[in-house]
């Protein structure tokens, strides 16, 4: 029943607590044992577990009897934690009306706390903080309340105070749900119109949909519509996780559950899209659709060339599950054949490489990643770059856009002068700085992506000793004075480590990426020389010099294992290496190379 | 398929520099523990199926400084090699000597026991440049050297050299060359030095109180020896060796053409019947293992027909004669010989001639490189 429905998520910095509060819930509930929850059912993948975050959402049915005596079914919407997914994680808030906004106790407001609540805010969600891990020594509660107020503007009179870990306050938690969580609106006699929350690929049952159910009803046997894109499907089963997948008759007003519609790819309805009754469709979809482009890029190749096929192979299932990364056949003449892809952030560029890497044992060679610009060319074209190797050359460059963020950085405040300078080197322009008690302080950033999506948030960890914490939002294009920087070797370029850099950094960093091919190339058995270029204009050389002979001088019996161990080892070296011309680099050199561009 | 012995005498009466060899300063009492122990080798393979049959075409003492020990014990260490596996009648007899190690009585002792090759370790005729590698003699210790073992009836002489030396010039080192041949030696071993780990010579260079050698010296170096050496009459049969006609190393070409060969003594190594084994390395483990009754094999390989075929090549490939094309006919599992020979062609550093596969004078400057590419 409608008005017996509560659909809520929680919304949590990372490790503040969120698995577990969302295990005792179930426990409470007696969805699960607490053999059960050990495994955190939430978190599905071994990668979410191992990284301590949610990277798909799933949605749980709780069947609560409340102290009014009322039977309840409260929907438990996992969100993704992390900033790549930010799109994600306001459809699934988009489906709930109520949000526990979870807070450590000892660790006070963090970077995500404020970015997941602002989300949950647009969604005019009804917020109910909620203070864990209470009982730790240096827990301050009064002081978190103060910054819940102050930051975020929110009502902490009755915030609920708990210890997930050892299971205190989650009836009050529970009870909180019923009572100050709107049940759904949303008219049973309208037109089906459901918001797709997620989807993921079955290897039964194709793509499971799950849909947060606006108006009317979905059945088996009806024929819906996604409407982003007017394809139809008949409905072939729809039911809940319970947190097992429990079939249902059909999914009412107010309900969040999974649907399956014989959908080949999630490609096929994306996330945020709406469903509806193909025979009467509403006439209003669910606002805030968009379609999700890709932020990141970077080239991705097996080490070993004979194994292109596999990658194309695993990138097509990964995709059946992921659409928001996107791949395409590129060849570099230093890589030879391999895939273009395009990821949310650079969070969800190393989980696709891990799982390929992983699930499909793969050994890649990553490009750097880069962020996609806008070049406006002399003749008046728009061109939208994802590989610095495709940029016309300078002369035909009119202008550059690159795209910005809006970063939030929280830490203690003795680390204040550290950050100031990393975004100063990362040419950051300060938007403001906020104490949220006497020792911490939030800074707001505005910051070239393309500053971020190497090592800033490690560079950021290592300055502040792992205090800080950091979240964004993408603001747009603005223009921006950046040139590529083209590396050659013996005067051919190597197209896979060419870059795009601000002027103002270009010829520090072109030394810099030449001092360090120096160190990584090996000598051979002839001079090579290392340029850094602009277009025609070199702007930084170095000189590898030549071994002069590679011979051993005495060669008898005794030498003759260690020497054909050793030369064994130096030919499955080189199976390993990359020709650029004539000169050989190693894959290790082209690894650390990658690296180092965007330090 | 010829059949040789090597046996490792681990003494000397000081470490040189350059040296990563096996050895220990000779003591009497060492000597014959390690003599006892040879002995007790030598029993134990006698007995060996793979041996069976076979007589030894070549011996070859190397060291170390085998005559560190007394021309009776090299004697009576022949005999039992005798009375173990049998020579051939023709076979070649090598000792290595250090210079100041021999008299003409004792060199006559070895001629008059079998030994038909005698090899010192001249490595330089300019005493500074003696020194400059810890060795505490002169090219004057040489120079009487050869003459004794002249005197004794050694006409199969040899002198090992090293060029490269901290120091040297090219003219000391053609001076070095010019001494050597007045002496007319049989054959001659040109080594460029090498610095090896853990030698002296390693260490001083690591501290910057020796310089490395210079690789493109060294080259004009062993230019100028290739020269001087053939217009006196010299062969150059391998990349380090020079050879009057005739008097090319049997033992030493057996390690290039694959052939067998049995190594004794500490850190010795063998090939027989396609399995590489060595001794270990240590002489004292060397010698417990076989007081205990146990050969002192510290590590075997059974190679595959292909290992043994990649082998033949890169090692043929030191010759420089080179290898009998028909070696490369097998196309290799991994494929592409014909490839990767093409390649190297087209970098000048193999050259196919009558058959026969050669590195070119580039190529041999560049062998190890080669042989990375074709093991």
């Amino acid at each position: 029943m409608q008005t017996h429905t509560r659909n809520f998520s929680i919304i949590a910095h990372i490790d503040h607590g969120k698995s577990t509060l969302a295990d005792r819930l179930l426990e409470a509930t007696g969805a699960i044992t607490s053999r059960e929850a050990r495994a955190q059912i939430l978190d599905a993948m071994d990668l979410e577990r191992e990284r301590g975050i949610t990277i798909k959402a799933h949605a749980v049915a709780l069947r609560y009897k409340a102290a009014d005596g009322n039977r309840y079914t409260l929907h438990l919407i996992d969100t993704p934690g992390h900033v790549d997914f930010t799109y994600e994680v306001s459809r699934s808030l988009a489906a709930c009306e109520g949000a526990l906004l979870l807070v450590d106790a000892s660790q006070g407001v963090e970077a995500q706390t404020i970015a997941n609540a602002h989300l949950a805010i647009a969604n005019n969600l009804v917020i109910l903080p909620v203070i864990n891990k209470i009982d730790l020594p240096g827990a301050d509660v009064e002081g978190v309340k103060q910054q819940i107020q102050d930051v975020l503007d929110l009502d902490v009179k009755d915030a609920l105070l708990i210890s997930a870990k050892e299971g205190k306050g989650i009836s009050e938690v529970l009870e909180a749900i019923v009572a100050r969580i709107p049940p759904p609106t949303g008219d049973p006699a309208k037109s089906l119109k459901a918001l797709v929350c997620d989807s993921w690929f079955d290897n039964y049952q194709g793509v499971i949909v799950l849909a947060r159910v606006i108006d009317g009803q979905i059945k088996p046997g009806m024929k819906i519509q996604a409407m982003s894109n007017n394809r139809t499907f008949e409905v072939m089963e729809v039911g809940k996780f319970t947190p097992k997948r429990t079939k249902a008759e059909q999914l009412e007003t107010g309900d969040v559950g999974y649907v399956c519609a014989g959908m080949r790819e999630v490609a096929d309805t994306k996330i945020g899209d709406t469903l509806t009754d193909a025979s009467r469709p509403t006439d209003a979809p669910c606002p805030g659709y968009k379609e999700v482009r890709p932020m990141v890029f970077c080239g991705l190749y097996t080490t070993d060339t004979a194994r292109f096929e596999d990658l194309r192979d695993a990138l097509q299932k990964l995709r059946l599950n992921d659409s928001s990364f996107v791949y395409e056949p590129e060849s570099s003449l230093a890589l030879g054949f391999g895939f273009r892809c395009g990821f949310l952030g650079l969070l969800h560029m190393e989980i696709i490489q891990e799982r390929l890497e992983r699930e499909y044992n793969l050994t890649l060679i990553t490009t750097a990643p880069t962020v996609v610009y806008q070049v406006l060319t002399t003749a008046g074209d728009i061109l939208t770059i994802d590989n610095p190797a495709k940029l016309p050359p300078p002369s035909s460059i009119e202008s550059f856009e690159e795209p910005f963020i809006r970063a939030t950085i929280i830490a203690p405040e003795r680390y204040v002068g550290n950050i100031l300078q990393l975004c100063q080197e990362r040419r950051g322009v300060q938007q403001g700085m906020q104490y949220l008690d006497p020792t911490r302080v939030m800074l707001t950033y505005e910051l070239p992506l393309n500053e971020i999506i190497l090592d800033f948030y490690d560079r950021l960890k290592s300055k502040t000793q792992g205090y800080a914490s950091f979240d964004y939002e993408v603001l747009g294009y603005r223009t921006g004075d950046m040139v590529k920087i083209d590396m050659l070797l013996n005067g051919e370029t190597v197209d896979a480590l060419s870059f795009v850099t601000h002027k103002d950094n270009a010829h520090a960093r072109g030394r810099q990426m030449a001092e360090k091919m120096k160190e990584l190339i090996p000598k051979q058995m002839f001079e090579i020389a290392i340029q850094a270029a602009i277009g025609s204009k070199i702007i930084a050389r170095e000189t590898i010099g030549a071994i002069k002979k590679n011979v051993t001088a005495k060669c008898y019996g005794g030498d003759i294992s260690r020497k054909r161990k050793l030369w064994e080892k130096q030919k499955e070296g080189k199976k390993r290496m990359k020709q650029v011309g004539k000169v050989e680099v190693p894959q290790e050199a082209f690894l650390a190379l990658l690296k180092v561009t965007g330090e | 398929m010829s059949l040789g012995l090597y046996l490792h005498v681990p003494f000397c009466r000081t470490r040189c520099h350059f040296c990563a060899f096996t050895l220990q300063i000779h003591r009497e009492d060492r000597a014959q523990r390690y003599l006892h122990a040879l002995s007790g080798e030598m029993r134990l393979h006698a007995g060996q199926q793979s041996l069976a049959g076979r007589r030894l075409d070549t011996v070859y003492f190397g060291g170390g400084t085998p005559t560190a020990l007394s021309a009776a014990q090299l004697e009576g260490i022949l005999q039992n090699v005798r009375d173990s596996f049998g020579l051939t009648g023709s076979a070649e007899i090598s000792v290595e000597a250090h210079p100041d190690t021999v008299t003409e009585d004792s060199l006559r002792q070895l001629a008059d026991a079998g030994v038909t090759r005698i090899s010192f370790g001249a490595q330089s005729m300019d005493d500074s440049e003696l020194l400059q590698i810890g060795r505490r003699t002169s090219g004057n210790r040489t120079q009487a050297a050869v003459g004794m073992a002249r005197a004794a009836g050694f006409a199969n002489i040899n002198l090992d050299l090293i060029y490269g030396v901290p120091g040297q010039t090219l003219d000391g080192w053609l001076a070095t060359l010019e001494a050597v041949l007045s002496l007319d030696p049989a054959h001659l071993s040109c080594y460029a030095l090498t610095v090896e780990e853990k030698t002296r010579l390693h260490i001083d260079v690591r501290r910057g109180d020796a310089v490395e050698p210079d690789t493109v010296l060294q080259n004009e170096m062993e230019d100028a020896a290739s020269r001087r050496l053939a217009a006196a009459g010299f062969t150059r049969y391998e990349i380090s060796n020079y050879a009057r006609p005739g008097y090319a190393c049997r033992h030493n070409l057996l390690y290039w053409q694959g052939q067998d060969y049995l190594g004794l003594g500490p850190s010795a190594q063998s090939y027989l019947d396609g399995r590489r084994f060595g001794n270990a390395v240590s002489v004292d483990d060397y010698c417990r293992t076989l007081e205990e009754g146990r050969l002192p094999v510290a590590e075997s390989e059974l190679l595959s027909e292909d290992q043994r075929q990649r082998e033949r090549i890169v090692f043929g490939l030191r010759l420089i004669d080179g290898v009998d094309r028909t070696l490369l006919r097998h196309e290799p599992p991994d494929g592409a010989w014909n490839q990767t020979l093409e390649r190297m062609a087209r970098r000048g550093l193999l050259e196919e001639r009558e058959g026969r596969i050669r590195l070119t004078d580039e190529g041999r400057r560049y062998a190890d490189s080669v042989a990375a590419e074709l093991i």
